[in-house]
């Protein structure tokens, strides 16, 4: 996301909305930096950072713009990885000669010293890949990092979505808690708005979650009637963020798994393919409006043929906030489905001994053989 | 009354406090309700307050907080102590446990926080601003306490009865893992008022908070965060009333350089351009640095006058002149250990280019920043250039010599990096050389940044 000097806004009315990059004129600009960072292939990063930071010219909008688009340009360079081992030995042996050489009194003023001593240095490595986007490309994560840039000064966020798919409701669910947020779920008219917040929301860390918000920017492109809303104060301005439309955000996150954790998204694919008889996943299964209202939105939803269903909720150590408010609001059982709670141990003190055989705790990966045994045990109890 | 007695539970979570349970009305003033989860939260840094304000009332607690637990310390002796540092530790302890102690650097604060933890022996976390801090309290943990202590930092992550951590790793961590410790040691405890790293204090249950620091002041507000998070200054002694018996002696040197006649007049015509412009759109205010730069962006003359600024920086950077200043001392101090500090990462390498000299910044790898440090203590290179990573804590006994380059007008930094001088060797005579390039804006900087007791202000 860009820094808040780098954010160019204007103000309408009550509302502050981005100054996206999108003209022809933009993608000239980016074409002659993309071109201009091309021409620098194989020499030393720091050298390009130089000729960028003489090129900003223009008025002092642009001179903000062309700021931005070098820093989102320059987070992506690649550089060669250097033999450091190479050059600590060149410079130790450097050292040894000139304390000698000091202790002799033999040197004057300056020091012949090897070309570049410090050449490891990330600044100093020659570029190796620069990003093969095309100007438009480059304008599209310019301007997402300009609204992230936004989301994350902004308080009362909230997520809008119209008419959500249960896909989409899960795939939104899973993301805030990977951020270790939380929402309130309202129904408004016909959206449902997810107020997001931290665990510690009101004793004044707002202020620790911003940076997680501001990760939401990126995953707004995946829903079909989804809008993000929030309040801006800005150094000169405030007013109601107004963001772009779903097409002027395309995002280089196009998937959900490009947030999940490893450990998660491999339980998840030997999970799908060991599922054991009679059970399918039921991805586009409906969650009662009760259950969203609650917050209660399974991470992932299981059925037997014969109709029973099982839903898992989990849950990774830096989610006990989002646990706390699950277990405050859980129905454990009941016509819509069976919880089998998925916990990372730490987390498993908190869950009620009531409950404890409803919880499978894991250290690293959940162990998709105890899931396998509670699917095969479960029909059979609970139908 | 029918006789019941009220149940409460208290637990640890996000950072938070949470009591379940019918927590009365009067606790307003510290719980809110969290509809989310059924129960009353507040930060965790009120533990010790509402843990006293309970223990009197008629509730039966279910204290899911403590017993911390302990460390096995019955075996190590107490830790030999100067007077002063008896002193401090008796003076928190009267304060139950919680208070700055403010001495100088090289006067033994690491070792007075270790007896203290000695003598709480519960589980205690160490929170420290650098990876080389980290490093050395780990080092003294083994030395006089016999503890190999968990770590948090540098990639690492390992709790264990005694941890040390970063002020960054603690940060990400302590909403996780801040209900377990007894005692929080904020070493450099001036670094805990900034917006961020007062979260650690905020979020943490410790009812046993001690902060050391050489450099406490600031303003108000910050003095505000450190009384109420970790608690009131408990202790003080300046580096004059420690010199010479506690602290080497030393003295201070102000190099006052001229610039190269052509360094000069460049200087001199930029500097025109800037205060030309300052004095055309500034119309008199007093602006904010910040401020004459959003100015200054928006016209090309702008524009042009930032740039001018920009310049004669680099020229003072870069000064010629004050380059054979620095090689003339290096020569003339060739059997000592010389600490050469710089404003920033670009003039620390030019140096370590230029001279030959072996460079610690933060883009120094961890293996190599030990090396460096090693054989600078050894004495295999005894001249180290650093830009602003060593300014505080590192101890070095062996430096006689300190050269500061450029830096800014901060009185902490420049008391921080004289203390690098202070620690006490038998005979030594420390010398703090200031380079400073006459008739410009560093002469000024200068004069600000020698605004403390222990430079005779």
């Amino acid at each position: 996301m860009l820094p808040p000097s780098l954010l160019r806004t204007t103000s309408r009315q009550s509302r502050i909305l981005p100054t996206l990059l999108k003209g022809p004129r933009h993608k000239e600009l980016a074409q002659g930096l993309l071109e201009q960072a091309r021409s620098f292939q194989g020499q030393a990063l720091e050298n390009l950072e130089d000729a960028l930071g003489e090129t900003l010219e223009g008025g002092p909008g642009q001179v903000i713009a062309l700021k931005g688009l070098s820093r989102v340009l320059m987070k992506k360079i690649k550089t060669l990885e250097v033999q450091d081992d190479v050059f600590r030995e060149s410079r130790a042996k450097t050292f040894d000669l000139a304390v000698e050489a000091m202790n002799r009194g033999e040197v004057s003023f300056p020091i012949a010293t090897p070309r570049d001593l410090y050449g490891d240095l990330p600044g100093r490595r020659p570029i190796e890949e620069i990003p093969d986007w095309t100007p438009a490309q480059f304008l599209e994560r310019y301007n997402l990092e300009l609204c992230s840039g936004l989301v994350a000064r902004a308080s009362e966020l909230v997520i809008a979505l119209s008419s959500p798919s249960q896909r989409e409701l899960r795939y939104l669910w899973s993301c805030l808690k990977f951020f270790g947020l939380l929402a309130r779920v309202e129904e408004v008219d016909d959206e449902l708005h997810f107020r997001v917040e931290g665990p510690l929301e009101g004793l004044g860390g707002e202020q620790r979650y911003r940076k997680r918000c501001a990760m939401l920017t990126g995953i707004l492109p995946n829903f079909e009637r989804g809008r993000l809303q929030g309040f801006v104060r800005l150094d000169r301005s405030e007013g109601w963020l107004s963001l772009p439309s779903r097409g002027m955000l395309r995002t280089h996150y196009p998937r959900f798994f490009d947030h999940t954790p490893q450990e998660w998204k491999l339980f998840l694919e030997t999970l799908r393919e060991k599922l054991p008889e009679g059970w399918q996943e039921e991805s586009s299964a409906e969650i009662p409006l009760s259950s969203l209202l609650k917050g209660l939105t399974p991470d992932l939803s299981l059925v037997h043929r014969g109709g029973q269903r099982m839903l898992i909720g989990f849950f990774f150590r830096h989610q006990r906030g989002g646990l706390k408010t699950f277990l405050h609001r859980a129905d454990w059982s009941g016509s819509k489905g069976h919880w089998l709670l998925l916990v990372e141990r730490p987390l498993l003190e908190i869950v009620p001994e009531e409950h404890r055989d409803q919880a499978i705790s894991f250290t690293s990966i959940p162990s998709v053989r105890k899931v396998q045994s509670m699917l095969k045990q479960w029909p059979l109890e609970g139908g | 009354m029918d006789g019941s007695v009220d149940a409460l539970t208290l637990s640890f979570s996000d950072g938070s406090l949470i009591v379940e349970g019918g927590l009365p009305s009067e606790y307003g003033d510290v719980f809110g309700y969290d509809e989310r989860i059924g129960a009353h939260r507040t930060l965790a840094g009120h533990y010790r307050e509402v843990r006293s304000r309970l223990k009197g009332s008629h509730f039966k607690i279910n204290n899911g907080i403590e017993p911390f637990e302990s460390v096995d310390l019955d075996h190590i002796s107490p830790i030999d102590l100067r007077d002063y540092q008896r002193e401090a530790i008796e003076s928190w302890r009267r304060s139950g446990g919680r208070g700055l102690v403010v001495l100088p650097t090289g006067s033994g604060k690491t070792r007075l926080a270790l007896e203290v933890i000695r003598r709480t022996a519960k589980k205690t976390l160490i929170v420290v601003p650098t990876l080389d801090l980290m490093a050395q309290w780990q080092q003294n943990l083994i030395d006089l306490l016999e503890v190999k202590g968990g770590c948090w930092g540098g990639g690492e992550h390992l709790t264990a009865g005694i941890t040390v951590s970063t002020y960054d790793s603690a940060l990400i961590h302590m909403e996780r893992e801040g209900g377990q410790f007894a005692l929080i040691v904020f070493d450099e405890c001036h670094h805990l008022p900034g917006e961020r790293y007062r979260w650690i204090a905020q979020t943490a249950v410790a009812p046993y908070r001690l902060g050391l620091s050489a450099t406490p002041e600031g303003n108000d507000h910050s003095l505000g965060i450190l009384n109420r998070w970790v608690g009131p200054e408990v202790y003080r002694k300046g580096v004059r009333e420690l010199e010479g018996q506690h602290l080497s002696r030393y003295e201070v040197k102000v190099v006052e350089v001229q610039l190269e006649e052509k360094e000069q007049e460049q200087y001199n015509q930029l500097g025109r351009v800037f205060r030309d412009f300052l004095r055309t759109h500034g119309e008199g205010s007093v602006m904010e640095f910040r401020e004459i730069l959003a100015m200054a962006a928006k016209s090309a003359e702008g524009r042009e006058a930032v740039a001018a600024w920009r310049e004669q920086k680099r020229i003072l950077r870069e000064s010629q002149s004050k380059l054979r200043h620095l090689w003339e001392i290096l020569l003339r101090h060739r059997e000592e250990r010389v600490l050469v500090f710089t404003a920033d990462n670009y003039t620390a390498y030019s140096i370590g280019q230029r001279f030959s000299l072996p460079v610690i910044t933060h883009q120094t790898p961890v293996e190599e920043r030990r090396l460096f440090l090693q054989a600078f203590r050894e004495g295999r290179w005894p001249r180290l250039v650093t830009s602003r990573v060593l300014n505080e804590g590192v101890d070095v006994p062996e430096v006689g010599v300190g050269v500061i380059l450029s830096g800014s007008g901060g009185v902490r930094e420049h008391v921080q990096r004289l203390g690098r001088l202070l620690r006490k060797r038998e005979g030594k005579k420390a010398t703090l050389y200031e380079l400073i390039s006459r008739g410009t804006s560093e002469v000024g900087q200068g004069h600000r940044r020698r605004l403390h007791e222990a430079y005779g202000a």
